[in-house]
């Protein structure tokens, strides 16, 4: 078993984390050396497009595939070195997961209320009567309180993620993963979703990661990083102000995100616009460091 | 909301594969009521043939338990009048006699005692001369016999006059006698005749004559003279003997007059009581009441019955029904292993559908953090959920259709093998991994196959253990057959992959798609079929097999029966009188006969010392007339007929060559040569240690040659052995025996254990086909996730439904022939190596092993049967299927 989490270690903590799968003797890189660190109780959106790693990332983060190299530890575990009984534990009590589909999340056959007291069955972290108050309290949380006499089946896609929500919180953990919760809901449904998330953060402080292709996702949220070809390129950071009339401005910052040795990533619009490509100029000012193209190269000698 | 825990998670988990569950679970009732129903039908038609060879094998005599003793039997009230159901005056007499036969019977033990009817007897006087008295005119010269039976009266019919009237002290004696006796004594009701005994003259009377009320009752069958007289040749004319009965209560008087007597009690087994599960019981204690001595009450002066031992032949014909019940019990055990193993393999695809029908629900609750041991305890129990009670139904309903109780091992093992075996199955899907599957598929293979080669050397070599008279089973013969059959499937799952590749080969040069493709998902995916593939071998190799055993059994009967009869037709009494051997001589369609006279006991010398040895006399010329060609015929040397002042050439059985072993022969003083050995058990005789000699020659040989017991006949070409059978049995009467090969044969056919064989072999090929179709059409519901997404990207790219008919046929044809090919070759490799090495001589009766015959038309005819229903069974699982598949894709919403 992993030692107890340190004080001020963040619950989620990548460090040039790298996966590389052989698919039919092709090597892919689906990570490469990514970085990443999410505090207690931070909301974050992972935001990428298809085929960025994210995915991977997240299947990682839940315990259920294994880093190739680098570090990942998630809520004090380090996941390369977490044996079987250990993940069956960390899977139990230290994180919960929300897939995209229903049938990923929720036992099919089961009402709403069955599914949230289903998992603290398996995970023997109640008694039946403290099932029965937690699951009350759970879905008063997300308030799918009509939906939970229903089976999924029965019920809107907004309404069986938020039940997915809930059922992946029931059992108190540290960490919320998310992946592409949204991904089969409209607009309205996926604010909808993303507002119970933030809804759950806020009230009980878990810290919550979203997994997701959609750009709009960061609008809901504090922080937003991208991934770009394995490894984390640029967050966003939201922040809110009040000013002395009381009126709230929202302010959204990107930066780009530098690792331990240096590197860090261009945006693509940056790139195209200034037509970098194979070597850049840097040069080192008092506070800034700057990219400029490299004529020569541009000019083909 | 009420309390939701895991054992409601399983629950309710176990409801959501309903139909895989239920098709589990009516499997486990198919499998648990056959194991639980089937040993009722096979003990009631191992009983059947057992009751049926005590019936039509023995004769009623044989099947008595009877003794014979010189003497008066006890005479005397007995001690419960009331209970002995005779009238007071004859419970007087005979009281006492009933006491002791009744402690007779109760001294049996328990199975003996249920199996026979209480005993019953004759008592008899010697036959002495009867003459009419001075003045009366003559009449046929006859001895009469006197006999007393307390239930006479019961058994009779007076046809005139009355029944007789109790002696007064020295008056007339009354008598009964049946109307063919008094009509051949010439004894009319009220004439009176004088008795002369040793120890003075009686008057006799006859007061009444009757006939039998029931002459096919056995009983009659234990009285000489007392139906229909016996004729006697005298010096001065024929004498005729007939018996009468006395009035019970006058025996006592009469006995003393009339010595000596003759006294012969007996038990009649009764077949309809006798259970082939009781037969080793019956015969302990049959041999154990024979070898006892009974002396019937304290022997006095005037009542001394000699001591008493009892003898039966019913535990040979027990003994040998038994010897022929263990080969039909191990003949049903081979054909069981057919269709429990395609059974089997049904059960394990059902419960891997099971377990395929759960993964989604398992995938949920292994994120959500349910340990592997959880998961496999929750499939495991859902199983079980649907399989507990299909497992206990099967048992309830195999009870009920069997009619025997299970015993507690057989139910655990019933509920083991079809609830917790499949269970077990369907939660360990998830545990294997590719290299961990492959190794355990090599190990299981090397497993087989080391213990199909350990079985085949070892019947090879030592051959299956020969009928011991009990129903013990021959594991080895029983494990052979699936053993080997599964050998056939593992190769056939090697070689067919290969095979598969080489057509994928050719397909790629065809222009067409399917054939390309079929082949190279079928080569990839050829283990996937592997139960399918067992089932199928299985199946179809043991419907070959049956067969074989069946085509085997009827050959070696028939060729038995010819040997038995030895002719195309052959007459056999005590005595066949030469009126007899012309009348047969002389009926249409006989060409000629050849008459065997058996002088039993005759006294041979060999060497310096004795042996005693039958004497068979035979016309040798007619002998080999009759027998050209026969099979089992004796050939008998031209030389037998001619002495030429010599010695006598004589034919000895195998059986008397041992017993004089070489030394010098003579018989009546006469040299003898040994001219050739037969066989010791012939048609000519029931005698095995014999000697035959010529009819020209005997005379020189023997006192007075007996009546030929046996006549051997010759039919015309032309002539239609039925209807010359029928002349014969009109020309020679009831009493000799007519028979011909034909009826041998469909007697010994007729045999419960031989119609329940073909039964069996009928029921488990038709289950087979049916367990091995169903394990084929799951394994296509199996893969139709692949399938169907294959399907799908082929039918964007301009596939016809003809190409994905095609594809399907792909996944299932190659299994499926592969399966039949290789079950019919292990079939027949079965039969040449199985059938050899079982002991099938108490079916056949042949002394030597029954040569295996695979009978073409038979054998084709199963195996054609089962590849029939297996191919409709699955044409109509698919339709089936397409239908509840179109139902399933036009509902609105996806389920989960």
């Amino acid at each position: 078993m992993t030692a107890p989490a340190v004080l001020n270690e963040p619950d989620i903590l990548c460090t040039d984390l790298v996966r590389i799968y052989r698919s039919h003797g092709v090597e892919v890189q689906a990570l490469q050396g990514l970085n990443l660190r999410v505090e207690p109780g931070e909301l974050v959106a992972v935001v990428g497009s298809s085929g960025s790693g994210k995915s991977t990332l997240l299947t990682i983060l839940s315990g259920i595939d294994r880093p190739t190299a680098g570090g990942a530890r998630v809520a004090g575990h380090d996941l390369a070195l977490m044996g079987p009984r250990e993940r069956v534990g960390f899977q139990r009590r230290q994180v919960g997961f929300v897939w995209q589909q229903a049938a990923r999340n929720l036992l099919p056959y089961l009402t709403a209320a069955e599914n949230i007291a289903a998992v603290m069955a398996i995970a023997r972290t109640a008694g039946p009567r403290a099932r029965v108050r937690r699951t009350d309290e759970v879905i008063e949380l997300l308030g799918v309180g009509d939906a939970r006499d229903l089976r999924p089946v029965r019920m809107s896609g907004a309404q069986q993620q938020r039940v997915a929500i809930a059922v992946a919180i029931a059992n108190a953990p540290r960490v919320l993963l998310a992946d592409e919760p949204t991904g089969e809901l409209d607009d309205a449904a996926s604010s909808d979703v993303l507002a119970a998330m933030r809804t759950v953060n806020v009230e009980s402080g878990v810290t919550t990661l979203i997994v997701t292709h959609d750009p709009s996702v960061s609008q809901h949220v504090r922080r937003t990083v991208q991934i770009r070809d394995g490894r984390t390129s640029t967050e966003v950071l939201r922040t809110m102000r009040v000013d002395d009339e009381g009126e709230e401005h929202h302010t959204a910052e990107e930066f780009a995100v530098i690792d331990r040795v240096g590197r860090l990533q261009l945006p693509d619009a940056y790139v195209t616009s200034l037509g970098l490509r194979d070597r850049v100029r840097l040069g080192l000012e008092p506070d800034q460091v700057t990219v400029r193209r490299d004529d020569r190269t541009h000019d083909g000698s | 909301m009420t309390r939701f825990g895991m054992i409601r998670l399983t629950a309710r988990t176990a409801r959501t594969a309903v139909g895989p569950g239920v098709f589990l679970a009516l499997l486990a009732v198919a499998a648990a009521s056959l194991v639980v129903a089937a040993p009722g039908p096979v003990e009631g038609a191992l009983t059947g043939a057992l009751r049926y060879d005590l019936t039509s094998n023995a004769g009623a005599a044989e099947r008595e338990l009877r003794a014979d003793g010189v003497g008066v039997p006890p005479v005397g009230p007995s001690t419960n009048p009331s209970a002995s159901g005779l009238t007071p005056a004859d419970d007087a007499v005979w009281g006492a006699l009933e006491d002791q036969l009744g402690e007779l019977h109760a001294s049996m033990g328990p199975t003996l005692r249920a199996s026979v009817a209480p005993a019953q007897f004759t008592t008899v006087t010697d036959a002495v001369a009867v003459s009419t008295l001075p003045g009366e005119p003559p009449a046929q010269v006859t001895e009469l016999a006197l006999g007393a039976d307390p239930r006479f009266a019961d058994r009779i019919r007076i046809d005139s006059g009355r029944l007789p009237e109790p002696v007064v002290a020295g008056g007339d004696v009354d008598v009964v006698l049946s109307t063919a006796c008094a009509e051949a004594a010439e004894w009319h009701v009220g004439d009176r005749r004088s008795l002369t005994t040793p120890t003075g003259t009686r008057v006799v009377r006859l007061s009444g004559t009757f006939t039998p009320r029931d002459a096919t009752d056995p009983f009659w069958t234990h009285t000489s003279s007392l139906v229909r007289p016996s004729v006697l040749a005298g010096v001065s004319g024929s004498i005729v003997v007939v018996q009468g009965y006395l009035a019970p209560v006058s025996w006592p008087e009469v006995s003393t007059v009339a010595a000596p007597v003759r006294s012969s009690i007996w038990f009649r087994i009764d077949p309809g009581v006798v259970t082939m599960a009781t037969a080793g019981a019956l015969v302990s204690e049959i041999r154990a009441f024979e070898s006892q001595t009974h002396v019937l009450g304290p022997a006095t002066e005037s009542s001394r019955l000699e001591a008493l031992r009892f003898s039966t032949r019913a535990p040979t014909f027990i003994d040998a029904s038994v010897r022929r019940g263990a080969v039909s019990l191990q003949a049903l055990a081979m054909l069981a292993a057919g269709p429990a193993s395609a059974l089997l393999a049904a059960l394990v695809l059902a419960a891997r559908l099971f377990a395929r029908r759960l993964e989604t629900a398992s995938r949920v609750m292994s994120a959500r953090g349910s340990g592997r041991l959880r998961l496999h305890a929750v499939t495991a129990a859902s199983a079980l959920a649907w399989l507990l009670p299909g497992a206990v139904g099967g048992v309830l309903a195999g009870r009920t259709l069997g009619g025997t109780t299970p015993t507690g091992g057989t139910v655990l093992v019933t509920v083991a093998i079809t609830a917790i075996m499949p269970s077990l199955v369907a939660a360990g899907r998830w545990d294997g991994t590719g290299a961990g599957l492959l190794r355990a598929r090599v190990m299981a293979e090397i497993g087989v196959l080391t213990v199909a080669a350990a079985a085949v050397l070892v019947l090879v070599r030592n051959g299956a253990a020969s009928s011991s008279g009990t129903e013990s089973l021959n594991p080895l013969l029983v494990a052979g057959p699936p053993v080997v059959a599964l050998t056939g499937a593992i190769v056939a799952l090697r070689v067919l992959p290969v095979a598969l590749r080489g057509l994928a080969v050719l397909g790629r040069r065809r222009p067409g798609l399917t054939t390309f493709l079929g082949a190279a998902r079928s080569s990839r995916t050829v283990s996937g079929g592997a139960a399918a593939m067992t089932a199928l071998t299985l199946g179809l190799s043991i419907a070959v097999f049956s067969g074989s055993i069946l085509s085997t059994l009827s050959t070696g009967i028939g060729t038995s029966s010819r040997l038995a009869t030895g002719a195309d037709l052959r007459v056999s009494a005590s005595a066949l009188s030469d009126d007899q051997l012309r009348t047969v001589a002389a009926v249409p369609g006989v060409r000629r006969i050849a008459a065997v006279s058996t002088d039993r006991g005759v006294d041979l010398s060999v060497g310096a010392s004795h042996a005693t040895i039958s004497v068979l006399v035979v016309d040798t010329v007619a002998l080999n007339a009759v027998q050209a060609g026969v099979p089992g015929g004796l050939a008998v040397p031209a030389s037998l007929g001619h002495t030429d002042g010599g010695p006598v050439p004589v034919i000895l059985s195998r059986r008397a060559a041992d017993l004089v072993d070489g030394e010098p022969l003579s018989l009546a003083g006469h040299a003898l040569t040994v001219a050739a050995v037969a066989p010791s058990v012939t048609s000519l005789s029931n005698s095995t240690t014999w000697l035959l000699v010529d009819a020209a020659v005997a005379p020189e040989l023997l006192t007075g040659i007996p009546s030929p017991e046996v006549a051997l006949v010759r039919l015309d070409g032309t002539a239609r052995p039925d209807l010359v059978t029928q002349a014969v049995r009109r020309a020679v009467g009831t009493d000799p025996t007519v028979t011909t090969p034909a009826e041998l044969t469909r007697a010994r056919t007729a045999s419960p254990a031989l119609t329940g064989l073909w039964q069996a072999a009928v029921v488990a090929s038709a289950l087979s086909g049916i367990c091995g179709a169903f394990a084929i059409v799951m394994t296509l519901v199996l893969g139709s996730g692949a399938r169907s997404r294959l399907l799908a990207v082929l039918a964007s790219l301009g596939a016809t439904r003809r190409d994905e008919r095609a594809l399907t046929a792909w996944e299932i044809g190659p299994t499926t022939v592969a399966a039949l090919v290789s079950g019919g070759a292990v079939g027949v490799l079965l039969a040449r190596m199985i059938i050899p090495v079982m002991d099938l001589r108490p079916f056949t009766g042949l002394a030597g092993t029954a040569t295996t015959v695979i009978d073409v038309p038979s054998t084709t005819a199963f195996a054609g049967a089962f590849c029939a229903v297996v191919l409709l069974v699955i044409a109509l699982s698919i339709v089936a299927l397409r239908a509840t598949h179109g139902r399933r894709t036009r509902r609105p919403m996806a389920e989960g």
